[in-house]
């Protein structure tokens, strides 16, 4: 198991996100989170990643506690993360997007009177010609189009070469022509780096096209988790999910 | 149309503004060589101040405490412990400002935005209220005599030697340009340009942001500290005042716009102005401020950003 959490809690008020959530994720598969609106899917990525402290529980990375760690120090031991609403540097070209997690992963963000080397550019490119940007490397991330943003942020993620990625929603507000080209990226480079993911997504049919394992929650529980073909057969996912009675 | 890469534009830039400076003295008006030194004392001060709100984000409104700090300190060494040395003096106003800026810059920057602003602002105020207090130490109100600077046996009066201390003030112009360019296109600079486009995400790709703004506030504070030495041999005295002109800095490089050169003219213009419109009437600042005020609101990135957007429109429109 790369990452494994015990009873993680977290209220907002009165509202429970999280309550008792025990995941773990096993090492080079891709776990989806599905579940309605507020079921409290980016929470939990929110916490695993440092962006909010659970109220009460652990979360381990390679049996290493990293409960509440500050999300840079998270992110070093190699979890990368995409946001819902692209979180990307609007005035930078593309290539110094990508630039720029390549010379924190590298170590040489100290190098104040260093160029950028060959070794910075080399990898950036790498990254960009994986996720199909090396003609628009140039451009301002702020002139790319939605579903660009989007797999930018993802592009960004994995600049870092972590061991395990979070993604939150990455096809959200993206048409459906373009979803598929954008999972069809993301799966690759995650079979190809043998890299685990978690991911947040609406879509069922993406959901079931490219999970190993799929994690149901509702209300801030899992009701839920198992193989596509488990979960697809469950009546009270449906129920939930579809809200059918 | 063959295109000139854009390589060749930047060294012929290089190469006339430098060539410009260089013949400024040859013109024989020493007032414009005290101008144009006052300038680039400026645009080393707004070269600092640009590390931390033009690539980093960070407003600070309390530059003038680390400029001040740099001028007192000259001050100090040249007149009362009567070393006159100007490397010297130099030397311990880049040191004493740094220092001062590593410590008000780790308590800064745990705060952001408008916090952090008022933050620098009360430390300038801090060290303007100790200046005027202190006069027996300081002169209070009344300021300090700044004795003439020597490098070496080499006497740098700005009044006896204006040309002498214009080419000084050059010298560590050039300097501070090359740095700046240096870090700024430095894996560190990169770095300090993506805090400000997006401070959580830098979080989240495995930097402390909080570090890295700290460094760029160091760096700021370093500048300030030089422009600040420099600053006062030209004008002979310092006064508590330097302590709260923030805003002239902060001034410059909106002016200029936050680019890398945008500071530097900035400060030129700001400068130039400031001198030409005081000579034809007392309510100079009100005009001055007005200016501005409508400069900044017609055009918001400066005259450099401005420049840049008509030149690469007309590009842009010749190509399609």
């Amino acid at each position: 198991m790369i990452l494994y959490t015990k009873n993680l809690v977290k209220h907002f008020g009165e509202v429970k996100a999280l309550e008792n959530v025990n995941l773990s994720l096993e090492k080079g598969t891709i776990t989806s989170i599905v579940g309605p609106n507020g079921a409290g899917k980016t929470t939990l990525i929110n916490v695993i990643s440092g962006t909010i402290p659970p109220d009460k529980g652990k979360v381990f990375f390679m049996n290493k506690d990293i409960t509440a760690l500050l999300p840079y120090k998270i992110a070093r031991m190699g979890i990368g993360r995409s946001f819902q609403i692209p979180a990307i540097y609007n005035g930078l070209t593309v290539l110094d997007n990508v630039r720029v997690a390549i010379i924190s992963r590298l170590g040489k963000a100290n190098k104040i009177f260093h160029k950028i080397d060959k070794e910075i550019n080399e990898k950036a490119n790498e990254i960009l010609e994986i996720f199909g940007f090396l003609e628009k490397k140039n451009l301002l991330a702020q002139d790319l189009s939605h579903g660009d943003r989007k797999l930018l942020d993802v592009a960004i993620a994995f600049a870092l070469d972590p061991k395990l990625v979070l993604l939150d929603e990455p096809t959200s507000g993206v048409s459906t022509s373009e979803k598929n080209i954008i999972m069809n990226t993301i799966h690759n480079v995650i079979k190809e780096k043998g890299v685990t993911a978690l991911i947040v997504e609406h879509d069922m049919d993406i959901v079931f096209s490219y999970s190993n394992k799929i994690i149901v929650m509702h209300q801030g529980e899992i009701i839920a988790e198992g193989k596509p073909s488990q979960i697809k057969e469950d009546k009270n996912v449906e129920r939930i999910l579809l809200g059918v009675e | 149309m063959k295109q000139i890469p854009e390589n060749k534009i930047k060294k012929f830039f290089l190469i006339i503004s430098t060539s410009i400076f260089l013949i400024i003295p040859l013109i024989g008006s020493p007032y414009l060589d005290f101008l144009i030194s006052m300038a680039l004392v400026y645009a080393i001060w707004a070269l600092g101040y640009n590390f931390l709100y033009g690539y980093t984000g960070l407003l600070s409104f309390g530059h003038a405490a680390y400029f001040g700090i740099g001028a007192y300190t000259v001050a100090f060494i040249l007149t009362k412990f009567s070393i006159n040395s100007f490397l010297i003096a130099i030397l311990a106003a880049i040191v004493i400002s740094t220092l001062s800026g590593i410590l008000i810059g780790y308590l800064c920057v745990r705060y952001t935005a408008i916090y952090f602003a008022l933050l620098t602002l009360a430390f300038a105020q801090f060290f303007y209220a100790l200046c005027f207090r202190f006069y027996y130490i300081t002169g209070g109100s009344d300021g300090m005599h700044v004795s003439t600077p020597y490098l070496f046996n080499f006497n740098l009066s700005a009044i006896e030697n204006p040309i002498g201390y214009y080419y000084f003030t050059l010298f560590f112009f050039f300097i501070a340009v090359y740095v700046a360019w240096r870090i700024v296109n430095s894996p560190f600079g990169k770095i300090l340009q993506a805090i400000k486009e997006n401070t959580i995400r830098v979080e989240f790709i495995g930097v402390s942001t909080r570090k890295y703004k700290w460094y760029s506030f160091i760096l700021s504070t370093m500048y300030s500290g030089l422009a600040g030495a420099l600053y006062a041999p030209l004008f002979g005295h310092v006064v508590p005042d330097l302590f709260i002109i923030s805003a002239e800095v902060l001034f410059a490089t909106l002016l200029g716009g936050t680019t890398f050169i945008g500071p530097i003219l900035g400060s030129i213009v700001f400068i130039c102005a400031r001198s030409y419109i005081s000579a034809f009437t007392i309510y100079w600042p009100f005009i001055l401020g007005s200016l501005i005020v409508a400069f900044t609101l017609l055009f918001p990135s400066g005259i450099v950003g401005t420049l840049e957007k008509k030149i690469s429109h007309i590009l842009k429109s010749e190509v399609s």
